[in-house]
């Protein structure tokens, strides 16, 4: 299932801000991309907008899933063609229990609408706990409610792995988590590479990337992509920092 | 009707400009058709008992280019149009009680401030003075665009019960400071600051409750244009027999307007500090914003009193908010600074500091913080 | 009694009240039961066959309730004719209406939560009866082996006069508000539980056991004491909508708690939207001793219900948990609740949680008190309301007073919509709008669900469910 974003302008709604000027990405099946950056450039926006975050809107460009239109499509509708975003800072929703969400949501993005058998769904979601090393009472606890970030980040994570979408978006999945942390998340992510699921990764440090090796790194400056190169692009970055990008943003050059 | 009243008022305002005469003895007469209630009552009967009804003759202190500042009589007679449509009419409603027509009708004078469009004034405009009679009245207005802060500084100096009332027009854009700290000598005052905003306006009021007399104080402002904001913060202290009812309300009549009120008081021996603090969203007022806090620290166990945040929500598109809380200082920290050292008086001293800076913090203007630091100490009984 | 008796009672009545006979004039008030004098009041204490000090108490209210207005705060009433209401009823008197006159709407209601066919008549007064006697008999006989009397009102006044007597109308008296003062001339129907010393009734009471066409009906008197180290939880009402022929429900419920008892007090309802509910609902706390109410207001007109817990003994706890549901144009619901603090070392907690759509208003009114006994005390305070869409208002009035130094009070509110973010949130992870609205809803009341007796939290999800459905955009 490939993403291809094409000349992608959107603004903020409130303010009429541009703050996407003309995104050119593509994400090819099976294969997993990180988007670097310094911050406020634009990375965010990005993922936000190819899910349907309200505040932002597309001015022109267009964004498809595997030939579909994503842009047309409701946030719900979105989801539902197999496109996850994992999220920066989720929303806490009191007095629905993380279980019976992640039950619910994995029913609603069930192929033919056939609801996952209970000893299934309670299987496959402790092998993702164990996996991610979170405790058992996670699940009972309200949706992101009262969780510290890092534990936010997991919970992201564990939604993924029982959702299996197709392409699975992370919105800086690794701030705010410990070298071990980031490993065990890491290897989340690890797990759910196949042929059929494509990855694309919104890092700010480089780290992540040691774990989880991406097939290719874009670089984001001033809502454009301004360079993609392989994963040697990302040790470049740590190492020189995105001073060299200044100027390219100063020149509006992108590739 | 009362005649005698009547009289006096004519008398009173003699020499004035003919519309401000018909002004005030028309408040003289339609006093007993208004609204009052048991707060007003006390004020109403000593000023009608004893009326003090003289002028001030003083001439306004500095007048620059920028902008006009000038005693309300003389404003009235300079700028009768201004005036006229302006003075009690918009903020502090001259028909809206017995109180504020009688205040009217008794005027003994105050400042005329205003900022012409487009101006901003770097140093504060301080109106600063002495108020000999009960009856003290600031109009304020500034223009579009301009930016300004005002420091109220009024010492009411009457054995009568005082109303000082102060009124802030603000057009568009426009960006005002207000800070006051007002001090009495009567046993029981009104005090009152009211606004109306225009479009994306911005009123930050500060205000220092620290006197020691009884004080009905009423703070409100009216969010008319669409982005306006007001963000309000208090503190106050009431010790030995002290009674303070506080009132403060916002009303969000426009688009994305933003209202907040933080007030944080302290009480102690026998006193009584009320926190009446009401958010009113009208119907249309899209992506509004309401918030209070009012929250009472109590010294000691006699001392007590009220928080009554209340909202009014008629719109859905909105995010509205409130928080209030009465209780004592912390045991604990009490007794973690006694355990260092401190006597229990100075441990209650910090604590009730500790209360109060965090809103006192909040006031943009370094000179000011430290002097209302300085007065809160000195009020303690500290300096 | 038979039409014959009836007419044969009236008769022999106006013979000796009014010399002339003036049977014309007479008659449509006692055979329709419509407006109140002090005949009525008699009368309903005669057919009940009253000892004098029921009948006394009476009279005194009706006097009372002849001098009061009514309230000058809160919803609209002057719709509300009292003069024109049935105080009077007989079994005769509940018209049953047929099942096809019953709206679709509830029909629709009934059907997507699941009621029983049996249940669906009798909520919609397509029938006056409803048979739970064979259930009642064993619970009756259960309870009795452990001495805790549970029954309606009238009949408790026959059996065991002196409790009744001893605490009747001390907690509300008729002249708190017209409405107590109404309720207490002409109460008919009701609970009273009596718990003896000791005593823990493991299973929650429920209201519906003792239901019959007497006893329900618009001045419900309700009467529970739960002596000391005693415990009960008492549930009333239901979610599925009900209909009432009736336009004002104003019971009134007075609850005694002694020292170290429990008592929650869990009531649930749906009216239709013709009904006034105007309850006065009071308990009063003595030392270390419990009282939480649970509160769900789902329909009605006008509702005006501020349950309260005076907290009398040192110690004592007062808990309030509500919901109020306010879905339409034509509906008020003004709730709250009032925690009166008179001893040391008390505690209260007020949970109110509101929802108001399509036109309707939700207005929280509460109060906290502490008085100069109330040393060492402490109150906690949280309503929340999300208005739905922009046809919907709410306002949230709290009075905070206290009258000492050493206590604690805390109180937060919330006013917002329905949160974007975490529609967002939800919908990015496939569910629908509504779906993601559902949820939200059922998290928002979630800490008033999980208090529910398991039955009636299945049929709340469902009934939430159901009245969400088209509900958005």
């Amino acid at each position: 299932m490939t993403l291809v974003v094409k000349n992608l302008h959107a603004i903020v709604k409130e303010t009429g801000e541009e703050i996407l000027k003309g995104v050119d990405l593509t994400v090819p099946t099976g294969e997993v991309h990180a988007i670097m950056g310094p911050n406020g450039n634009g990375k965010s926006t990005l993922v936000s907008t190819i899910m349907g975050y309200p505040a932002y809107e597309v001015t022109s460009g267009s964004v498809t899933f595997d030939g579909e239109d994503v842009l047309n499509k409701s946030v719900t509708d979105r989801a539902k063609m197999g496109l996850f975003l994992g999220m920066q800072y989720p929303a806490e929703i009191p007095g629905v229990k993380n279980v019976d969400f992640i039950r619910q949501a994995m029913n609603a993005t069930q192929p033919d609408d056939q609801p996952v058998p209970v000893m299934q769904f309670l299987q496959e979601l402790d092998a993702a706990k164990e996996l991610l090393q979170m405790p058992d009472d996670i699940t009972d606890r309200y949706l992101n409610v009262g969780f510290s970030g890092g534990e936010k980040k997991r919970n992201e994570v564990l939604q993924m792995m029982m959702l299996k979408p197709k392409l699975a978006i992370l919105d800086e999945i690794d701030s705010g988590l410990d070298i071990d942390a980031l490993r065990i998340v890491a290897n989340g992510i690890n797990h759910m590479r196949t042929p059929q699921f494509s990855a694309l990764l919104i890092t700010h440090y480089e780290r992540l990337l040691e774990y989880v090796k991406p097939d290719r790194v874009h670089v984001m400056v001033d809502g454009r992509v301004v360079q993609s190169g392989g994963p040697e692009l990302a040790d470049e970055l740590e190492k020189g920092g995105y001073a060299k990008f200044e100027q390219l943003r100063k020149d509006g050059v992108h590739e | 009707m009362n005649q005698k009243l009547l009289e006096l008022v004519q008398t009173a305002s003699q020499g004035q400009p003919a519309w401000l005469q018909k002004k005030r003895q028309l408040a003289a007469m339609m006093l007993g058709d208004l609204p009052t209630d048991q707060w007003q009552t006390p004020l109403l009967n000593a000023w009608q008992a004893t009326p003090t009804l003289t002028v001030e003759n003083e001439q306004a202190n500095g007048q620059s280019q920028d902008y006009v500042e000038l005693p309300i009589f003389v404003a009235a007679e300079q700028y009768p149009e201004l005036l006229q449509e302006n003075l009690m009419e918009k903020a502090i409603d001259w028909q809206a009680s017995q109180i504020n027509a009688l205040h009217l009708a008794f005027l003994n004078g105050g400042r005329f401030i205003y900022v012409p469009d487009n101006t901003e004034l770097s140093t504060p405009i301080e109106l600063q003075y002495s108020a000999t009679g009960c009856n003290y009245h600031n109009l304020v207005i500034v223009g579009a665009n301009s930016k300004v802060t005002i420091v109220e500084h009024v010492t009411a100096q009457s054995n009568q019960p005082s109303f000082l009332g102060t009124e802030l027009l603000l057009g568009d854009t426009a960006q005002v400071n207000y800070y006051q700290t007002n001090s009495f000598t009567a046993n029981q005052n009104w005090q009152a600051v009211r606004s109306y905003q225009a479009g994306d306006s911005q009123l930050n009021i500060y205000a220092v409750l620290f006197d020691r007399h009884n004080l009905f104080a009423d703070f409100h402002t009216n969010l008319d244009g669409d982005g306006s904001t007001a963000d309000f913060k208090m503190v106050g202290i009431a010790t030995h027999d002290q009674l303070q009812e506080i009132n403060t309300r916002i009303d969000n009549h426009g688009l994305h307007t933003n209202g907040e009120i933080l007030q944080n008081g302290v009480v102690k021996d026998q006193a009584i500090l009320n926190f009446h603090a009401v958010g009113k969203i009208y119907k249309g007022s899209h992506q509004s914003v309401s918030n209070q806090e009012s929250r009472l620290l109590t010294l000691t166990p006699a001392s007590h009193g009220e928080a009554d945040p209340v909202l009014l929500i008629e719109d859905n598109d909105v995010n509205a908010g409130h928080a209030a809380s009465i209780g004592q200082v912390n045991p604990d920290q009490l007794y973690y600074l006694q355990s260092r050292g401190l006597t229990l008086m100075e441990a209650e001293i910090l604590l009730t500091k500790g209360f109060l800076l965090p809103v006192i913090e909040k006031f943009p203007d370094q000179t000011l913080r430290q002097q209302t630091i300085d007065e809160l100490l000195k009020r303690l009984g500290v300096q | 009694m038979s039409q014959e008796e009836d007419k044969r009672a009236i008769q022999k009545f106006s013979q000796e009240h009014y010399e002339y006979g003036f049977h014309d004039d007479i008659q449509p008030i006692f055979s329709t039961g419509v407006g109140l004098t002090e005949e009525t009041v008699r009368e309903i204490s005669r057919r009940k066959n009253e000892p004098e000090w029921m009948l006394k108490i009476r009279l005194d209210a009706y006097h009372q309730y002849r001098k009061m207005k009514l309230p000058d705060f809160g919803p609209d009433l002057t719709k509300l004719d009292l003069d024109q209401l049935r105080y009077f009823q007989r079994p005769t008197d509940h018209v049953a209406r047929s099942w096809s006159d019953v709206p679709e709407e509830m029909k629709t209601t009934f059907e997507k939560m699941g009621v029983p066919k049996a249940e669906r008549q009798y909520l919609a007064g397509a029938t006056a009866q409803y048979e739970s006697e064979v259930v009642y008999a064993n619970l009756k006989r259960d309870l009795a082996s452990h001495g805790i009397i549970f029954m309606d009102t009238d009949t408790a006044v026959q059996k065991y006069p002196e409790i009744v007597k001893k605490y009747f109308a001390t907690l509300v008296h008729p002249n708190d508000n017209i409405f107590a003062a109404l309720n207490t001339a002409v109460w008919s129907g009701g609970t009273f539980i009596y718990v003896p010393k000791g005593v823990h009734a493991d299973e929650p009471l429920q209201s519906f056991f003792r239901i019959n066409a007497e006893n329900t009906g618009q001045f419900e008197r309700t009467l529970i004491v739960v002596d000391e180290d005693a415990s009960v939880n008492y549930v009333e009402g239901c979610t599925a909508p009900v209909y009432s022929e009736d336009s004002l429900h104003a019971a009134v419920v007075e609850v005694f708690v002694k020292p170290r008892g429990f008592c929650r007090y869990t009531t649930i309802q749906n009216w239709s939207p013709n009904v006034y509910s105007l309850e006065t609902k009071r308990a009063v706390a003595d030392e270390n001793a419990v009282m939480e109410w649970v509160d769900g207001n789902l329909g009605s007109k006008v509702t005006m219900k501020y349950p309260s817990v005076y907290l009398r003994g040192r110690g004592a706890k007062g808990t309030m948990l509500s919901i109020a549901f306010a879905n339409g144009k034509v509906v008020d619901q003004d709730t709250g609740a009032r925690m009166i603090h008179q001893a040391p070392d008390t505690s209260s907690t007020i949970i109110s949680k509101s929802l108001c759509r399509a036109g309707g208003v939700c207005d929280y009114r509460g109060e906290v008190k502490m008085d100069e006994n109330a040393h060492g005390s402490s109150s906690h305070v949280e309503c929340d309301t999300i208005i739905m869409d922009d046809d919907s208002s709410s306002d949230t009035i709290p009075l905070n007073k206290v009258a000492i130094g050493d206590v604690a009070m805390e109180h937060e509110a919330k006013v917002s919509k329905v949160s974007e973010e975490e529609l967002y949130y939800l919908m990015s992870r496939g569910l629908t709008e509504e779906e993601a609205t559902k949820m939200i809803v059922m998290g928002f009341i979630e800490p008033f669900t999980k208090q529910l007796p398991m039955e009636y939290a299945v049929e709340l999800n469902r009934l939430i469910d159901f009245q969400m459905e088209g509900s958005v955009g």
